[in-house]
């Protein structure tokens, strides 16, 4: 039997850790998605997602039911990717995207890998709130308003980060074309 | 001379505490620790079971088989923390 | 900050990248602006490749989200703090049930029966005695005698409290939240 988030939600707050269980399964897929993407790191993207549903678990809460629960969610992953990009040595751009494709590689045909790996390390030489609303603009199909929610920016200013993401992609991708 | 004390460590204590409460019916799943002479045994509980009946039990078999096996008299404490659909 | 530089003819940059990522042509002054159709040719360029890894299937192999999962979830469950438990009777001295557990196995009878969904179950132990008192909220589906279903509710907790959990059921509100449709 499928519940809705809120009944799920609900349940979770009063401890009921199958409920939560349910949720945790439910949204772990965009979860990890979004800090792969956000990341370029499974390793760290692993981390990011299991850090969030631990996140969840512990200030479910302060979860009002005003918003949408994925919103709050991808929230909190986002908030754990940004920790760790915060974390990281400075590497060389060029060496933190080789890294990118080789992890990615094992299913892709080489031919068509080419551009999708460009654009992949072009991503991740985006700064880091560049990326993260970009990631969520153009690979989770997020609206501005829920952005602006998710990253605690003004809807103006993730319109901007977005368009100089997009500008300074096209940039890069052009010069590799 | 008195008698032999076997003195038996705290972490195989709740090792036999918690294949003790195992064997109990109802029981779908047991873990326990000592805090000091209090044995605090968590169990799962089959749903459907009387809740109180199985920690009773549980109690039972716990107390007795320390006391058989290790020779202490412990004071046992159940939390069911689960209801388990089996 | 988060200002967009305009295109030199003018226009707002966002706006023509916008278009050109929805598929919407340029208007009379963008078809014959240098500037505005670049940014589109551009904008649609970068758009198709964008396509592609957002239709890349990314996903943790099975194995390991059961792993991450399993972490989380001994996490949730591992500690019991006091006032999470109901106190059970025994003559060898007190026992504990999870109140989340007992929720659980309430909420469960609930869903079992045609037409209702538990969604908030809140169970208190006033003592001195065990006995608790237990609030629900459920969701219901529209066109159930209500009257009866509750009636039910009520008669199955009463009675799930003495014969699953071990505890005497002192009373049982329900109320009813929201209704969904067949």
């Amino acid at each position: 039997m499928s519940l809705d988030d809120l009944t799920l939600v609900v349940r979770a707050q009063e401890g009921d850790v199958r409920a939560f269980e349910a949720l945790a399964r439910r949204h772990q897929a965009a979860l990890y998605r979004t800090a792969l993407r956000v990341t370029g790191d499974p390793a760290e993207a692993e981390d990011a997602l299991q850090e969030a549903l631990l996140d969840a678990w512990r200030h479910l809460d302060r979860f009002r039911g005003d918003a949408a629960l994925s919103t709050w969610l991808y929230r909190l992953v986002t908030n754990r990717c940004v920790a760790a990009l915060r974390r990281r040595r400075p590497v060389p751009a060029h060496d933190a995207g080789d890294d990118v494709a080789a992890a990615d590689s094992p299913e892709r045909s080489a031919l068509l890998d080419l551009e999708l790996a460009a654009l992949g390390r072009a991503v991740q030489d985006l700064p880091d709130n560049l990326r993260v609303c970009w990631v969520l603009r153009e690979l989770e199909g997020l609206g501005y308003g829920e952005i602006a929610e998710i990253t605690g920016a003004g809807e103006t200013a993730v319109r901007g980060r977005i368009h100089r993401a997009r500008v300074q992609l096209a940039g890069v991708m052009r010069a590799w074309r | 001379m008195g008698g032999v004390t076997l003195h038996v460590a705290d972490a195989a204590v709740a090792s036999v505490a918690a294949a003790a409460a195992r064997r109990v019916p109802g029981v779908v799943g047991a873990r326990a620790a000592l805090a000091a002479e209090l044995v605090r045994v968590t169990i799962s509980v089959r749903l459907g079971d009387n809740c109180r009946d199985v920690a009773e039990a549980v109690q039972r078999g716990v107390t007795h088989t320390l006391a058989e096996l290790a020779g202490r008299t412990a004071l046992v404490e159940v939390t069911v923390a689960e209801l388990v659909l089996r | 900050m988060g200002e967009i530089a305009p295109l030199a003819c003018g226009r707002d940059a966002a706006v023509v990248w916008d278009r050109a990522e929805a598929g919407l042509p340029l208007d009379a002054h963008g078809r014959d602006c240098p500037h505005c159709s670049a940014a589109y040719a551009e904008a649609r360029q970068l758009d198709v490749a964008v396509h592609r890894m957002a239709e890349e299937p990314v996903q943790m192999p099975a194995q390991a989200v059961e792993a991450v999962l399993g972490r989380v979830l001994e996490t949730a469950r591992s500690r019991i703090r006091p006032e999470e438990a109901l106190r059970l009777d025994s003559p060898l001295g007190p026992n504990r049930l999870a109140r989340a557990a007992a929720a659980t196995a309430l909420r469960a009878l609930v869903d079992a029966m045609d037409g209702m969904r538990a969604r908030s179950c809140r169970i208190a132990q006033p003592g001195p005695d065990t006995a608790i008192d237990v609030a629900l909220t459920v969701v219901a589906r529209l066109g159930l005698d209500l009257a009866y279903a509750t009636a039910q509710v009520r008669r199955t907790v009463f009675a799930a409290g003495e014969q699953a959990l071990g505890l005497p059921v002192r009373r049982v509100d329900i109320e009813v939240v929201d209704l969904w449709e067949a």
